[in-house]
């Protein structure tokens, strides 16, 4: 004869193998012990069941049962009720558990001593914190409610349905009693709220003050679209379409009013009452709910109706203040004093100045494009400009414009073009790819609608992301590519893709053409440059690209052609000028001097392909013993797919800081690079550059050319790197 | 320090007075306890936990302190060196620099600290640091303190602290004391267990004793081993060789499991025996301050964080962006010290 415990849980499963081990390990770890769990799998097509299997067959306390095919949601917690009180009726008390959640070890403890105490009670849940999906502790207070100690029924019922918060208490240990009595869930939308409403009208919820639930947050994903979806999985009834207020005091009528389920302690009377009451109470609550939601998406997406919102705010704070008696005097006091007559100088100044800006805009525009090529125009004015031009965009109206476009992609089915790309490589390794990451994942973009565009063969770079690669050296010679893309300058004047040029433009064509692709989207680059702007110029903080980039691995571009004979172990190197490392005989020697002594330990592959394709050039190292140089294999085409070959396979990577070097980190191939400007460096690139690597678990060394010999100095009779250097490729 | 220590008639007085002092009193108590367990060790046969070379030759070095006279006993923090590294000397006053940066780091720790978990320095036998707002403070104090809102941030110490029910804590190589001084000042009704090298409770044992005199301490040895627990709730301290360990924590209880700065000097065999030893008592939570490998450390053939994996689902919770032995104006390393704290694995 097997003894009932005193607590039985009903874990209801579906889909979430990836985190079950770790939520049932948290349940079974329980102090308190005298438990039975159920698990109830509802078809889950991951590898759920298996799981559940092995945890069943080594732990007598749990059982296990898989639905022969998908319940959904509402009947799956029926049933994981149903077969935890069938295998164990005794029971005094429930909860539901998830294969998600994580619960602290006391949570039970805590939890049964509550009840225990308090026999009026019929519900006790903790204080919880939110955790991501990495278990890391969200920055967010512990919600708090509990109808502790009120005894009126009317009472504690309406606190209840204006105070509740369905998602933290559900989770709560249960007195079975009242489990049976108020009927499971029932085929509502939000029915843990109709559950919680019933119960509330038995007994009190008391909230024990420890924080003993870690509730895995994904965001806020809850819409009654979503429930539809998930409670019918098999088709939506009618009812389905009803307001959910509606439907639950409607329920509650019929059960309290109608079958007075509630007798003796709820009398028909007052069930009619509780149902009449719910239906208002809710109603103006979700009616409050959806008028929130409206006002912030409405400023989400309109900037302009933000300064009305703002006055009305004001307006409604100075009735308020109006009803206090000091405000007269304090109103008396502000009249006389100048600070009015100041304020409204300042604001007419503004103004003005607001409206020159305005007038010099479009005629500026152009005077600095026809400037672009003097280089102190466009190193220093433009970004200046650009800089004053984002403190006055606020952040929020491109987030949400780069979101809507993402949301139309999402609901598209037609082929996404992604790019073209034709900007620096450091920007397309480390934003472009990465944001391309996030917006897939986030917007669950379907891969094989993907097609990727850019130049030089990176091909590999996008097989993540894309289903086909389209190179734009397939429709423009070099000559041709380096005059559009200078045209493209002037055009839209920023070599950065701020905005689609007609070079763009005619590249996307001639790629639905190729592909025969009619009526492609497009996600042009311009959307992750206004979007990351603010970032760069130090306008919005880091978390505005973290939020909107996944860094990860880059996938193997592939082994060396055989035909180059390089070396087994060798390593990469690839030296130009850029405004951080100018051209200057200092420089030219140093980088010369690099090769030399490298290649006295290791052989020395020299990526400089010898084509011009930007605005860096290329530094032509003299070759000499272990030295291989490959430019002559490299084509316009095939050029970075060479060189993320020749990188990924080497034994470490050694340059010019920025562009080429970030892909060694995305190879987890140790990367020293340098620089002789710090002037010229921008720090929002580097501390990414930092983040790229910590996420790489990979490094990327940066050396001042000027600090060589310091380093040299402290580091002299280091072991060099092991070198195994005995062969050629096959 | 007193002037009168500088003449034969002061320093005579002095010595005397310090004689009957408790600090002096634990001292003679502890070394007697501590010869007893060496002794006691030397004929168990070489196991898991016999100490690496390393060990071996840092307890050598304190073994002056078998024969401290009263005035060493007195200034006993100022001989922990050989455990933490920290010396007085760091630590004069006119060191402001220094003390610029210790009091921002306070500040940093106090504004992640919701619950009150400060405790400073002991001043007496020595007790050594900055004088910030009239309490001691030096890089151990801060070291706890960082370890007590890590363990209230991950929701385990309000278990120990507002609890009726008496609660077991083991730490792993308790070093000098420090910690389970500030655990026991904040968490009273838990009894704390310490196993370590015997050579090292001649720190941790005095400094204890000395500064909970009425604790009641139960040493490995006092009953037969098998019994060392029987009674648990009953003692304060339970003081056992780490040789001892498993054949002492057995189950049905204990509750949280500590290790800071050792696991990751350990070999992966002891590191590994350490865990089980916690996971097979049903110890619910272990706390690791622990770098993933120590740079010298040649014997740790996994991460710290690899093995431990094997017994705890570990989750890391992060208090300042730079561990424990920088300052705020440091930068963070991938080879930092991590606050781990694991949950336990249901047994496979």
């Amino acid at each position: 004869v097997t003894t009932s415990p005193r607590v039985i849980i009903g874990v209801p499963l579906y889909n979430h193998a990836h985190k079950l081990p770790e939520a049932l390990d948290s349940l079974l770890g329980q102090v308190y012990s005298d438990i039975g769990v159920m698990l109830v799998d509802d078809a889950s097509p991951d590898d759920t069941a298996g799981i559940c299997e092995r945890y069943a067959a080594r732990d007598p306390r749990v059982r296990f049962h898989r639905n022969d095919q998908r319940l959904g949601m509402i009947d799956n917690w029926r049933a994981a009720f149903e077969r935890a009180y069938q295998q164990w009726p005794q029971a005094e008390y429930f909860a539901w558990g998830s294969d998600h959640d994580l619960w602290h070890p006391w949570w039970l403890s805590h939890l049964v001593k509550e009840l225990d105490e308090h026999p009026e009670a019929v519900l006790a849940y903790p204080l919880n914190r939110r955790v991501d999906a990495d278990c890391k502790l969200l920055p967010r207070k512990p919600w708090l409610f509990d109808t502790a100690g009120e005894t009126e029924i009317r009472r504690r019922f309406s606190r209840n349905v204006r105070g509740m918060s369905a998602g933290n208490m559900i989770y709560g240990l249960f007195r079975t009693a009242i489990i049976l009595r108020v009927g499971v869930f029932r085929h509502v939308l939000v029915p843990d709220r109709l559950v919680l409403a019933e119960a509330a009208a038995y007994g009190e919820f008391r909230q024990v003050p420890r924080i003993l639930w870690f509730r895995r947050w994904y965001g806020r994903i809850f819409s009654l679209g979503r429930q539809r979806v998930s409670f019918f999985p098999h088709g939506r009834p009618l009812y389905a379409y009803v307001p959910w207020w509606i439907s639950h005091a409607a329920s509650l009528a019929i059960t309290f009013g109608v079958r007075g389920t509630g007798v003796p302690e709820i009398s028909r009377g007052r069930g009619w009452w509780l149902a009449w009451s719910y239906f208002w109470t809710a109603g103006l609550l979700h009616a409050w709910q959806q008028l929130r939601e409206l006002r912030v998406q409405l400023l989400e997406r309109a900037s302009t109706l933000r300064p009305h919102d703002r006055r009305l705010r004001l307006l409604a704070r100075g009735i308020v203040r109006r009803l206090d008696s000091d405000w007269m005097i304090q109103q008396a006091r502000k009249a006389v004093s100048s600070k009015r007559r100041e304020k409204a100088a300042s604001s007419v100044k503004r103004r003005v100045r607001y409206g020159v800006a305005t007038v010099v805009r479009t005629p500026g525009t152009w005077l600095l494009r026809s400037m672009r090529a003097v280089p102190i125009v466009r190193n220093r004015v433009i970004p200046w400009l650009i800089r004053q031009d984002l403190d006055t965009i606020p952040t929020g109206p491109v987030v949400s414009e780069m979101r809507t476009t993402l949301r139309a992609l999402q609901k598209s089915r037609s082929p996404i073009i992604v790019g073209p790309w034709l900007s620096e490589v450091g920007f397309e390794l480390l934003y472009w790819i990465p944001f391309l990451n996030w917006a897939i994942e986030e917007h669950e973009l379907d891969r094989d609608r993907i097609v990727a565009v850019s130049r030089g063969g990176p091909a590999s770079w996008y097989s993540g992301i894309a289903s086909q690669y389209v190179d734009i050296f397939d429709h423009y010679t070099i000559e041709e590519y380096r005059a559009r893309n200078e045209d493209r300058w002037q055009e839209v004047g920023n070599q950065k893709q701020y905005d689609a040029g007609t070079f763009d433009r005619e590249i996307l064509t001639r790629v639905q053409e190729q592909l025969g692709l009619t009526a492609a989207r497009n996600l042009h680059p311009s959307v992750m440059y206004r979007l990351l702007r603010f970032y760069w110029y130090e306008k919005a903080p880091v978390g505005l690209l973290t939020k909107h980039t996944r860094y990860s691995a880059l996938p193997s571009p592939g082994a060396t052609p055989a035909e180059l004979s390089l070396p087994t172990d060798y390593v990469a190197a690839r030296f130009y000028f850029r405004p951080s490392f100018p051209d200057t005989p200092e420089n030219r020697r140093f980088a010369a001097d690099v090769v030399r002594r490298l290649s006295r330990e290791y052989p020395v592959v020299l990526l400089n392909p010898g084509l011009h394709l930007d605005d860096h050039e290329d530094l032509d190292v003299s070759t000499g013993l272990g030295v291989h140089k490959i430019d002559r294999w490299m084509t316009p085409a095939t050029n970075l797919d060479l060189q993320s070959r020749i990188i990924s396979g080497a034994k470490a990577f050694v340059g010019t800081y920025g562009g080429l070097s970030y892909l060694g980190p995305y190879y987890r191939v140790p990367t020293l690079t340098f620089y002789s400007t710090s002037e010229e460096l921008v720090p929002a690139h580097l501390d990414i550059t930092w983040r790229l690597c910590r996420a790489m678990q990979s490094s990327l060394v940066m050396l001042k050319t000027a600090d060589a010999p310091l380093v040299h100095s402290a580091l002299d009779g280091i072991a060099p790197m092991p070198s195994t250097a005995t062969g050629t490729h096959a | 320090m007193t002037a009168d220590v500088w003449t034969a008639a002061g320093l005579r007085s002095r010595l005397e007075s310090l004689r009957e002092s408790a600090g002096f009193r634990a001292y003679q108590q502890v070394r007697d306890r501590v010869l007893q367990m060496v002794e006691a060790e030397a004929g168990r046969p070489p196991g898991v936990q016999t100490p690496s070379e390393y060990w071996s030759e840092e307890l050598e070095n304190f073994d002056y302190l078998l024969d401290a006279s009263p005035l060493v006993v007195d200034k006993l923090r100022h001989h922990t060196y050989h455990v933490t590294g920290l010396r007085v000397y760091d630590y004069r006053s006119n060191n402001t620099a220094t003390q610029r940066h210790f009091s921002r780091k306070l500040s940093a720790l106090r504004k992640k600290d919701t619950a009150g978990l400060f405790v400073p320095e002991w001043p007496e036998l020595g007790g050594f640091g900055f004088n910030i707002d009239g309490r001691l403070v030096n890089l151990d104090t801060l070291k706890f303190y960082e370890v007590l809102i890590a363990l209230d941030h991950g929701a385990v110490l309000d278990e120990f602290r507002r609890t009726d029910e008496r609660k077991i804590v083991w730490e792993i190589g308790a070093g000098w004391g420090g910690f389970p001084y500030q655990f026991k000042t904040i968490c009273p009704n838990v009894t704390y267990v310490i196993a370590d090298f015997p050579e090292l409770f001649l720190y941790s044992g005095t400094y204890l004793t000395a500064a909970f005199p009425q604790a009641r301490v139960r040493w490995f040895g006092d009953v037969p081993a098998e019994r060392t627990f029987e009674r648990w709730q009953d003692f304060d301290f339970i003081l056992i060789p780490n040789t001892a360990a498993r054949e002492v924590i057995r189950p049905p209880r204990l509750d949280l499991t500590i290790n800071m700065v050792s696991f990751q000097e350990m070999t992966s065999a002891q590191v590994a025996e350490y865990a089980a030893i916690a996971h097979d008592a049903q110890c619910p939570f272990l706390y690791s301050l622990n770098r993933e490998r120590s740079g010298y450390n040649t014997e740790l053939e996994e991460s710290v964080s690899q093995i431990l994996e094997r017994y705890y689902w570990l989750r890391e919770i992060e208090i300042l962006h730079v561990s424990y032995q920088k300052m705020l104006e440091d930068e963070p390393t991938p080879t930092d010290y991590r606050h781990l704290i694991g949950w336990r694995r249901q047994p496979a």
